[in-house]
């Protein structure tokens, strides 16, 4: 039976045996096959004996054998140790919990780019709409597929450094203190993340609009923009990805369901680095258009140090500042709540 | 697995321990059996040889002391479970 083998063990004689035994040792290492072979043609044989001892036909045994066998792929995967999932129970939560963190920050991310591209190239709403929709789609796809191709890989290298079901080194560890809080009024929940995604959204397209269309027109016809246009040398891409970043914290205020002091430096960062430029910039009398200004008359009226661009500016300082000490409020009363509990 | 350790300290191959699992009433399939072998092998809780001395050449395995030593442990922890079960249902029925 041993000698109808070539050295990698490809069966040279065609039995029902020896094609189930090749559809096993295929997908098995080499340095392993041979071993294995003998052992489980033994067994095949060891239980048609038995059959046929039995009162059984000897093609009906064999039959019956392999059958009760069953699929030789689950077997070698036996034989490997490899699991017969793609993503398993150790791994599971994490790629879903990666997965929906993903996408809930680069889907807005890529939304926001795309419409600021698209709608500086010129397009029509349809067209802006269609594109990002089908651009949406195919990022999404990707992401899902890339994520769910590196996890797919862990579970297969890291097969073998499992342990007891605690999960792989460096997966998360379950944290009672990141379950969502329940309607503790904490935070706005998902209207305030609606809210401040919209306004992200917003920033850039309006940024970009107002560049491209404006109620007065220079002497070749081109339209004069509301915002000075030096700006666009570094300030208002500056304010686009601060409008961007913005609306990821607030995808991730919301995951986390309410406020933390880490969440407030950061929410106290985005603030002051948002809000302090174009407050300079007012004040400063920069912000706007001079030409689009000369054109309303109002340039004295906004001009550097003038009373109501030094408004303008407090007033922006003010809901700055609330903004910060609004986040310090809630995190005091979210601990608060957090301690009575 | 635990069958499997305590039966084999009296050295078998895969087929007869198939057939002495089923006959002390724990039935297992090959394809489960077969892998979990090898599996105990390549953690050192089984040892293996070829015998050649038949027609037929066999592998047999045979408890490792670690196998042995692993397979007390795992009766007493059964015993406890047992014991612990057997409470419970009496207080359950009385």
């Amino acid at each position: 039976m041993n000698a109808a083998r070539n050295p990698v063990g490809r069966p040279t004689a065609d039995t029902l045996t020896d094609r189930y035994v090749w559809a096993v040792l295929k997908s098995l290492p080499e340095a392993k096959r041979s071993d294995i072979d003998r052992e489980l043609r033994a067994s095949i044989a060891d239980d048609v004996d038995a059959r046929v001892a039995g009162g059984d036909e000897p093609a009906a045994a064999e039959r019956a054998v392999l059958l009760d066998l069953g699929e030789p792929m689950r077997l070698a995967a036996g034989y490997a140790g490899r699991p017969l999932a793609l993503i398993g129970p150790d791994l599971y939560v994490d790629y879903v919990r990666l997965l929906k963190l993903l996408l809930w920050i680069v889907l807005p991310i890529v939304t926001v780019t795309l419409f600021v591209i698209n709608a500086l190239s010129g397009a029509e709403p349809g067209e802006l709409i269609g594109g990002t929709v089908g651009i949406l789609l195919g990022v999404g796809v990707h992401l899902c597929f890339w994520v769910t191709l590196v996890f797919v890989i862990i579970e297969r290298t890291g097969a073998t450094t499992r342990s007891g079901g605690k999960g792989y080194p460096g997966s998360t560890p379950f944290d009672p203190d990141e379950l969502h809080a329940i309607a503790t009024g904490t935070t706005g929940g998902r209207s305030e993340l609606i809210a401040s995604l919209v306004f992200a959204l917003l920033v850039p397209v309006a940024l970009v609009w107002q560049q491209n269309s404006s109620n007065f027109r220079d002497a070749d016809g081109a339209p004069i923009p509301v915002i000075n246009p030096e700006l666009w040398s570094f300030w208002l891409p500056y304010l686009i990805v601060l409008a961007v970043l913005t609306a990821v914290f607030a995808v991730v205020l919301y995951r986390v369901g309410r406020w933390t002091w880490p969440l407030v430096v950061v929410n106290a960062v985005l603030t002051v680095a948002t809000i302090g430029p174009i407050a300079w910039l007012v004040w400063t009398g920069a912000a706007l258009n001079e030409a689009y200004l000369d054109r309303l008359g109002w340039t004295d009226f906004v001009a550097a140090g003038s009373p109501s661009a030094t408004l303008t500016a407090v007033i922006l300082v003010g809901i700055a500042a609330w903004t910060i000490i609004d986040s310090v409020i809630k995190t005091v009363r979210a601990s608060r709540v957090a301690e009575a509990v | 697995m635990l069958a499997c350790l305590l039966m084999l300290r009296t050295p078998q191959y895969g087929y007869a321990l198939l057939e002495q699992l089923a006959d002390a009433g724990i039935p297992v399939e090959g394809n489960t059996l077969y892998p979990l072998l090898r599996r105990l092998e390549s953690q050192g809780l089984l040892v293996s040889e070829w015998n050649t001395d038949e027609s037929r050449p066999r592998k047999f395995y045979r408890t490792s002391p670690a196998g042995d030593s692993l397979a007390t442990v795992l009766l007493e922890d059964w015993k406890n479970l047992q014991l612990s079960i057997d409470r419970i249902s009496r207080k359950e029925t009385s």
